[in-house]
């Protein structure tokens, strides 16, 4: 390489122009050749280059009704009927009052036999704090329940919440957000010849919202 | 640089003997410059420029939803907005829409926005309880040209509460793309 610069004028220097010559051609088929591959890979990388970024997003729900269970179900002091006896508590007609609303109707009791009340008992009830609008509340409850005697092998059998109960096993709407009251009521059956005792038991009432 | 070219392009003959070393090296030199820049995108790299970042977060606020369920929306495709109910009953705060500033040096170029069809949020207390996001794309913002001063991206969504939803506070993260 060093030669061709040393040597003007000469077969060397031809030999040296003709491989400049080469070199150059070279060059340029190279530039060209990586002109265009930049120019495809740029028009390309428009298409593709992107950026991301990551957002975070929160909600939270609360919810739209809350129960408190305020009174228990009691079907007071009974006489029962020493042939047994259907004893109900019909708490259907109560008001399910919104806010301070009074109650428009009292309990109602009754029997198929012969049994008579020595104290009145009272439906049971349960407030309900709604937080929308146009909420339905639909009661439900087991078939039966059992009360059990404190002393004896004897039991009383509570069936029928749902239908002596607020609704009668119907939904019952609720149309703007405030305190309910849902009463609970049912139906007392006797078996004959009945210990006298305190017959005690706990029932899951079920309330569904939609 | 003529080693070099051998070792790119090994039992090739270089046919360079005439050629100074100064062009020969001017000539890989730039085929090398050539094939860098296309391999690492020089145009991703002035990308990189760009200034993204989030201003606000998106968020459905706090929801006391009807027990039936409803959808929340926020429509931020005409600007900031804030959740409503579909169904009128569920009552609302705090919401607000997502936020992204773009300060970008490609003005006049149009941006496509990226948006997942569908994002899982999950209830921190527990994870198997879940909800969704859908319709980003309709609630927010879909592209845009580039101005030559920063581009707020305002970011909406459509948010399904179950039946009977699960009371909890329920997150994701959202990946959100932006195409040139």
């Amino acid at each position: 390489m060093a030669g061709c610069r040393q040597s003007p004028g000469t077969a060397m220097e031809t030999a040296c122009s003709n491989g400049r010559g080469k070199g150059v051609a070279m060059l340029r088929v190279m530039g060209r050749i990586g002109i265009v591959f930049w120019v495809l890979l740029f028009a390309c990388q428009s298409s593709w280059a992107d950026q991301d970024i990551t957002m975070p997003i929160r909600v939270t729900i609360e919810v739209a009704a809350s129960a408190v269970k305020t009174s228990d179900l009691d079907f007071g002091s009974l006489f029962p009927d020493p042939g047994g006896d259907d004893f109900i508590l019909d708490a259907t007609g109560q008001a399910t009052a919104n806010g301070t609303g009074t109650l428009a109707t009292a309990d109602s009791m009754s029997t198929t036999g012969g049994t008579t009340v020595s104290v009145a008992g009272q439906s049971g009830l349960i407030d309900i704090t709604t937080s929308t609008d146009n909420i339905n509340v639909t009661i439900t409850a087991p078939d039966a329940t059992l009360l059990p005697s404190g002393s004896s092998p004897d039991t009383i059998t509570v069936t029928n919440i749902s239908v002596n109960s607020t609704g009668s096993g119907a939904s019952v709407n609720f149309a703007t957000a405030g305190d309910y009251e849902i009463h609970i009521g049912g139906k007392l059956v006797i078996p004959p010849s009945l210990t006298a005792d305190t017959y005690t038991g706990n029932v899951v009432i079920t309330l569904a919202y939609d | 640089m003529i080693d070099a070219l051998r070792l790119f392009l090994p039992g090739a003959r270089v046919p360079v003997p005439g050629i100074r070393r100064p062009d020969r090296t001017l000539a890989v030199l730039l085929f090398c410059l050539v094939m860098l820049a296309g391999i690492t995108g020089f145009s991703a790299v002035s990308l990189a420029d760009d200034s993204l970042t989030i201003e606000k977060r998106l968020s459905f606020g706090d929801i006391t939803a009807h027990p039936k369920g409803d959808r929340i929306i926020i429509n931020a495709s005409a600007g900031s907005a804030s959740p409503f109910s579909q169904n009128g009953y569920s009552h609302i705060s705090n919401g607000t829409s997502g936020l992204l500033l773009l300060d970008s040096s490609e003005t006049g170029k149009y941006i496509q926005m990226v948006y997942p069809d569908e994002l899982v949020l999950r209830c921190q207390e527990d994870l198997g309880k879940t909800m969704s996001i859908d319709e980003f794309l309709t609630y927010s913002t879909p592209g845009f040209i580039v101005p030559d001063h920063a581009q707020e991206i305002h970011i909406g969504g459509r948010l399904t509460i179950n039946p009977n939803q699960y009371p909890c506070e329920y997150s994701g993260d959202l990946l959100i793309i932006l195409v040139y």
